[in-house]
């Protein structure tokens, strides 16, 4: 059979490399911690803008990627807030760490829905990249030596709470 | 970026509503543009490819994530991966014919330009839900997403259909000889040469090449190769 590769075919072929190998992307070395490692020593702003990092003094602490333009996230928040006092009392702090907004902007939202909660503030995503997390919003649950028990993509349920509030204090039970 | 719209007491996907305006234009198109001569069941052949692109996208999506389960148990997230719903579709129409036999290509020159707008359509759902994520830039019409300014990679998707969509329209005046279905094809890999290309989220083999992309451009030479390949018989026939 006498098959000829036609020349156009060709160019398609160059272009279509060059084109491939030119956008090839190499994701730049970050932290992508999985469940099971250390959360990394990364840094947020309060709203006075002073820095924090989220330390576990050995209490476990469930950080909420939140954002105030985000409808799930708004549905979610009042649901962790209710629970937050329970959890306290076992040794877990809840956090909410705003991704990418002004403090005015979240702590209005905040403010309307009368919840108190402390508020982190990640301008630059550093949560969502050290968790590897496209979806807003995201709850990370971080036991009492600092190691992520479980990331959760979407807004948690009562129950999710209430079990990983079970998981993350199994090891600091007497 | 809006992730949900607010209906009343109705939450709804932006992403998960263009998906299903997408399909509807889909189904609502290509059963007229069937050719009645075809004798093709439209309905029974396009509900069966619908459902098949439902699987496909959804099963394309979750088997890609990275926590299966979290991602099955997520009702709400109606993420969908549009390789997927192609191959699923393809399928789909596979099992049809074989259990059917259907003029396949008659069918899928009917299938094109519907086929191409449904993807735009789709992947402005995508923008609108703020799902993939493109490589950060910081040029003139970035977009903040993911805690960086990126390529508004989904609008590059919209924007090469809705390019495949005019192509087709003035294809049969330039090369009246070659069949729309070719376009569909060369559509649909041009986008996942070209757009993927300004993807972050891809599945990417050593030193970053992307896999899409490489299918991409075999399907590229696939149909530049029978491009040719007619013209050239055209060309000496005449």
């Amino acid at each position: 059979m006498n098959y000829q590769f036609h020349w156009m075919s060709l160019v398609v072929l160059l272009l279509g490399l060059g084109w491939v190998v030119a956008t090839r992307h190499v994701a730049t070395p970050t932290i992508v911690v999985a469940p099971g490692f250390p959360l990394p020593a990364l840094e947020f702003t309060t709203a006075t803008g002073s820095i924090v990092t989220p330390t576990s003094h050995g209490r476990a602490q469930i950080l909420t990627l939140w954002a105030s333009w985000c409808p799930p996230c708004r549905a979610e928040l009042p649901v962790v807030a209710a629970l937050a006092p329970s959890l306290a009392t076992r040794g877990i702090d809840v956090v909410l760490v705003n991704q990418g907004e002004s403090p005015a902007d979240a702590q209005g939202f905040l403010a309307d829905q009368h919840i108190t909660l402390p508020v982190w503030y990640d301008r630059n995503g550093a949560l969502a990249t050290a968790v590897a997390s496209r979806d807003l919003p995201t709850t990370v649950f971080v036991d009492g030596t600092g190691v992520v028990r479980l990331v959760y993509r979407g807004p948690v349920s009562p129950e999710v709470l209430t079990t990983m509030a079970t998981t993350l204090t199994m090891g600091a039970q007497p | 970026m809006m992730p949900l719209i607010t209906l009343g007491p109705l939450r709804l996907s932006s992403y998960g509503i263009c998906i299903v305006l997408a399909m509807g234009l889909w189904w609502w198109w290509s059963a007229r543009r069937i050719p009645s001569t075809a004798n093709i069941d439209s309905d029974g052949v396009l509900f069966v490819m619908v459902i098949g692109a439902w699987l496909g996208g959804r099963a394309g999506y979750v088997l890609g994530a990275e926590a299966i389960w979290v991602q099955l148990a997520n009702l709400r997230a109606l993420e969908f991966s549009w390789p997927g719903a192609l191959i699923g579709a393809a399928s789909a129409l596979a099992l049809y014919h074989w259990r059917r036999p259907v003029a396949i290509a008659s069918l899928l020159d009917a299938l094109t330009l519907p086929t191409l707008c449904a993807q735009a359509i789709g992947a402005v759902g995508l923008w609108l839900a703020g799902a993939a994520v493109g490589v950060p830039w910081d040029g003139a019409w970035a977009v903040a997403q993911a805690g960086a300014w990126r390529h508004p990679v989904q609008l590059y998707e919209a924007g090469i259909a809705l390019l495949a969509v005019i192509w087709c329209l003035l294809a049969p005046r330039i090369l009246p000889t070659i069949p729309a279905r070719w376009w569909l094809l060369g559509g649909i890999a041009l986008n996942w040469l070209m757009s993927e290309g300004f993807r972050a989220d891809a599945f990417t083999l050593t030193g970053g090449i992307r896999v899409i992309q490489c299918v991409g451009l075999c399907l590229l030479i696939v149909v530049s190769e029978r491009v040719m390949m007619t013209v050239r018989l055209r060309g000496s026939s005449t």
